[in-house]
Parts: structure tokens; sequence; C-alpha cells
């Protein structure tokens, strides 16, 4: 075998390596990003450039310790608990998530507008 | 928020005031473009609130389950009282907070949807996308409600456990 086909030969290998490597990138970034769709991580990512403005405002959660799983189960164990409990309890009937139809188109205010046609 | 809500609800009743007049001027061209910038600015302000609120939301969720009821029920179970009641009730709050985590996905992705379509060239399919994303937000509110009632419900169950623990009722 002449040295120019040896040599044409292990440019093709390199070519085919390449194009190879890109498709099994492509496919996989593919997958990921779906799955990243589909899971919910993406619903919930404030690391995304459009929540920039948000992210600061998130709540600690790492503060709040709980309960250990081991101990003893009486009165001021459970008085304890009661206490954590309605305090979390206390701040999610504040919050009151996703109350409010925002979306409700019974509250319009621009009723004057006319579409173009 | 109130401003949210009355742009952002303009596009629904909008639809159904639709002029078929042929005379437009660009003025009136020009007022309906600018309300949809507005429209689609509030739906993107709407989605970063609601992403937040599911965040924080959320962990505290999680946070009842796995830092406090979950713990409390394994102390009980090492014990001979009985927990079974208690335990119930934490399958059940979990279940809903999976599907209260499902139903917000699907708000999200609805809402998503809405902010990508084009409410200049097609305002009944901007609509339409909404109307859809309205549904899905009260769904997600009514997950929320459910899991709320639920942890009522255990804090109930645990006045229930103390009498328990009172009358020394072990199982």
């Amino acid at each position: 075998m002449s040295i120019s086909k040896i040599q044409l030969n292990a440019n093709l290998k390199i070519a085919i390596l390449i194009i190879v490597s890109i498709t099994v990138v492509f496919v996989l970034v593919v997958i990921s990003m779906r799955l990243y769709y589909t899971s919910g991580a993406a619903q919930l990512d404030l690391s995304r450039p459009e929540f920039s403005t948000v992210r600061d405002q998130t709540t600690p959660q790492s503060s709040f310790k709980g309960i250990d799983s081991k101990g003893e189960v009486n009165q001021d164990e459970i008085n304890k608990f009661n206490k954590l409990f309605d305090e979390k309890l206390k701040e999610i009937n504040t919050i009151d998530a996703f109350s409010g139809d925002v979306l409700d188109p019974k509250k319009v205010k621009f009723n004057n507008l006319r579409t173009p046609q | 928020m109130l401003l949210l809500t009355g742009v952002v609800s303009w596009v629904g009743l909008h639809s159904t005031v639709i002029a078929k007049s042929k005379d437009v001027t660009s003025q009136e061209t020009d007022t309906f473009n600018t309300q949809c910038v507005e429209v689609q600015a509030s739906l993107n302000q709407l989605q970063q609130s609601d992403t937040l609120l599911r965040y924080n939301i959320g962990a505290t969720y999680r946070g009842m389950s796995e830092k406090l009821m979950v713990p409390l029920n394994q102390r009980i179970a090492a014990t001979s009282y009985d927990g079974s009641e208690l335990v119930r009730i934490t399958a059940q709050y979990n279940k809903v907070y999976q599907d209260f985590y499902q139903k917000y996905k699907l708000y999200s992705n609805k809402l998503q949807a809405a902010i990508d379509s084009d409410c200049k060239s097609d305002i009944e399919q901007f609509s339409s996308k909404i109307s859809e994303a309205r549904q899905a937000r009260i769904d997600v509110y009514g997950a929320s409600q459910a899991l709320t009632k639920l942890l009522l419900d255990y804090r109930n169950s645990i006045d229930q456990f103390k009498k328990q623990i009172d009358s020394g009722n072990e199982h």
C-alpha cells in the first residue's frame, strides 16, 4: 500500500471518528434536554437567565432542621413537634399558593381594543 | 399584580369584541401591537413570580413531609403506639404532592406555550392558550389546597394521638 493511500485511510478514519463523535454528542444533548424538560426540572430551574431577577428571593430551607427520626415519643416531644408543625402550616396558609384567578377573562380592563383586520 | 391581572385578563374577552371593520387606522394597529407586547410582558412576569412561588412552596411542602411527618412516624413505629392513621395521611400527602408537581409542570408548559404564541398574528389561538393556562393554574391551586387539607388532617390526628399517649393506650 502506498504512503498516500495510508495517509488517505488515516484521514478518513479521523473524519469518521469526528462525525460519529459529534453525532453521539448531539443525540446525548437531545436526550438530556428532553429529560430536562419532561422531568419538571426546567420548570423549577431558577438558574435560567429569565429568572435572574427573582433568584435571590428564594427562601432558604436548609436552616429548617425538623425533628430527628430517633427519639422518645411523649407529651413534651409531641408538643415540640406541634410547635414546628404549626409554624410551617401558618407559613403555608399565609402564602395561600396559586390562589387568585389572575388569568380570568372576566377581569377585563382593555375592552375598547379592536383587532386590526 | 392588579396590573398583571388586568392586562392578562384582557385577552380572554378580547376575542369577543373583535372589530370587523376594514377601516382600521395605523394608530389602532399600533395600539393593538403595544397591548400585545404588554400582555406578553405580563405573562413573563407571571411566569417568573409563579416559578419562584412554586420553588418556595414546594420546598416547604417537601420539608413538612421529610423533616416532620416521616421522622415522627418513624419514631412512633419504634414504639408500641398505633400510628397507622398518621402513616396513612403521610402516604396520601406524598401522593398528592406528586400530583401537585405534575400539575405545576403542566401549567408551566401551558403558560410557556401562551408566551411563545404570537398575539399579533393569531389572537384567537393566543386567547385559547391563555385559557388553557388559566385552567391548569386552577388545577395547581386545587392540588395545593388538597395538600393543606392533608396537613390539617395530620395535625388533627396528632391531637388524637396525644390522647392515646395520655391514656397510655399502647398497641
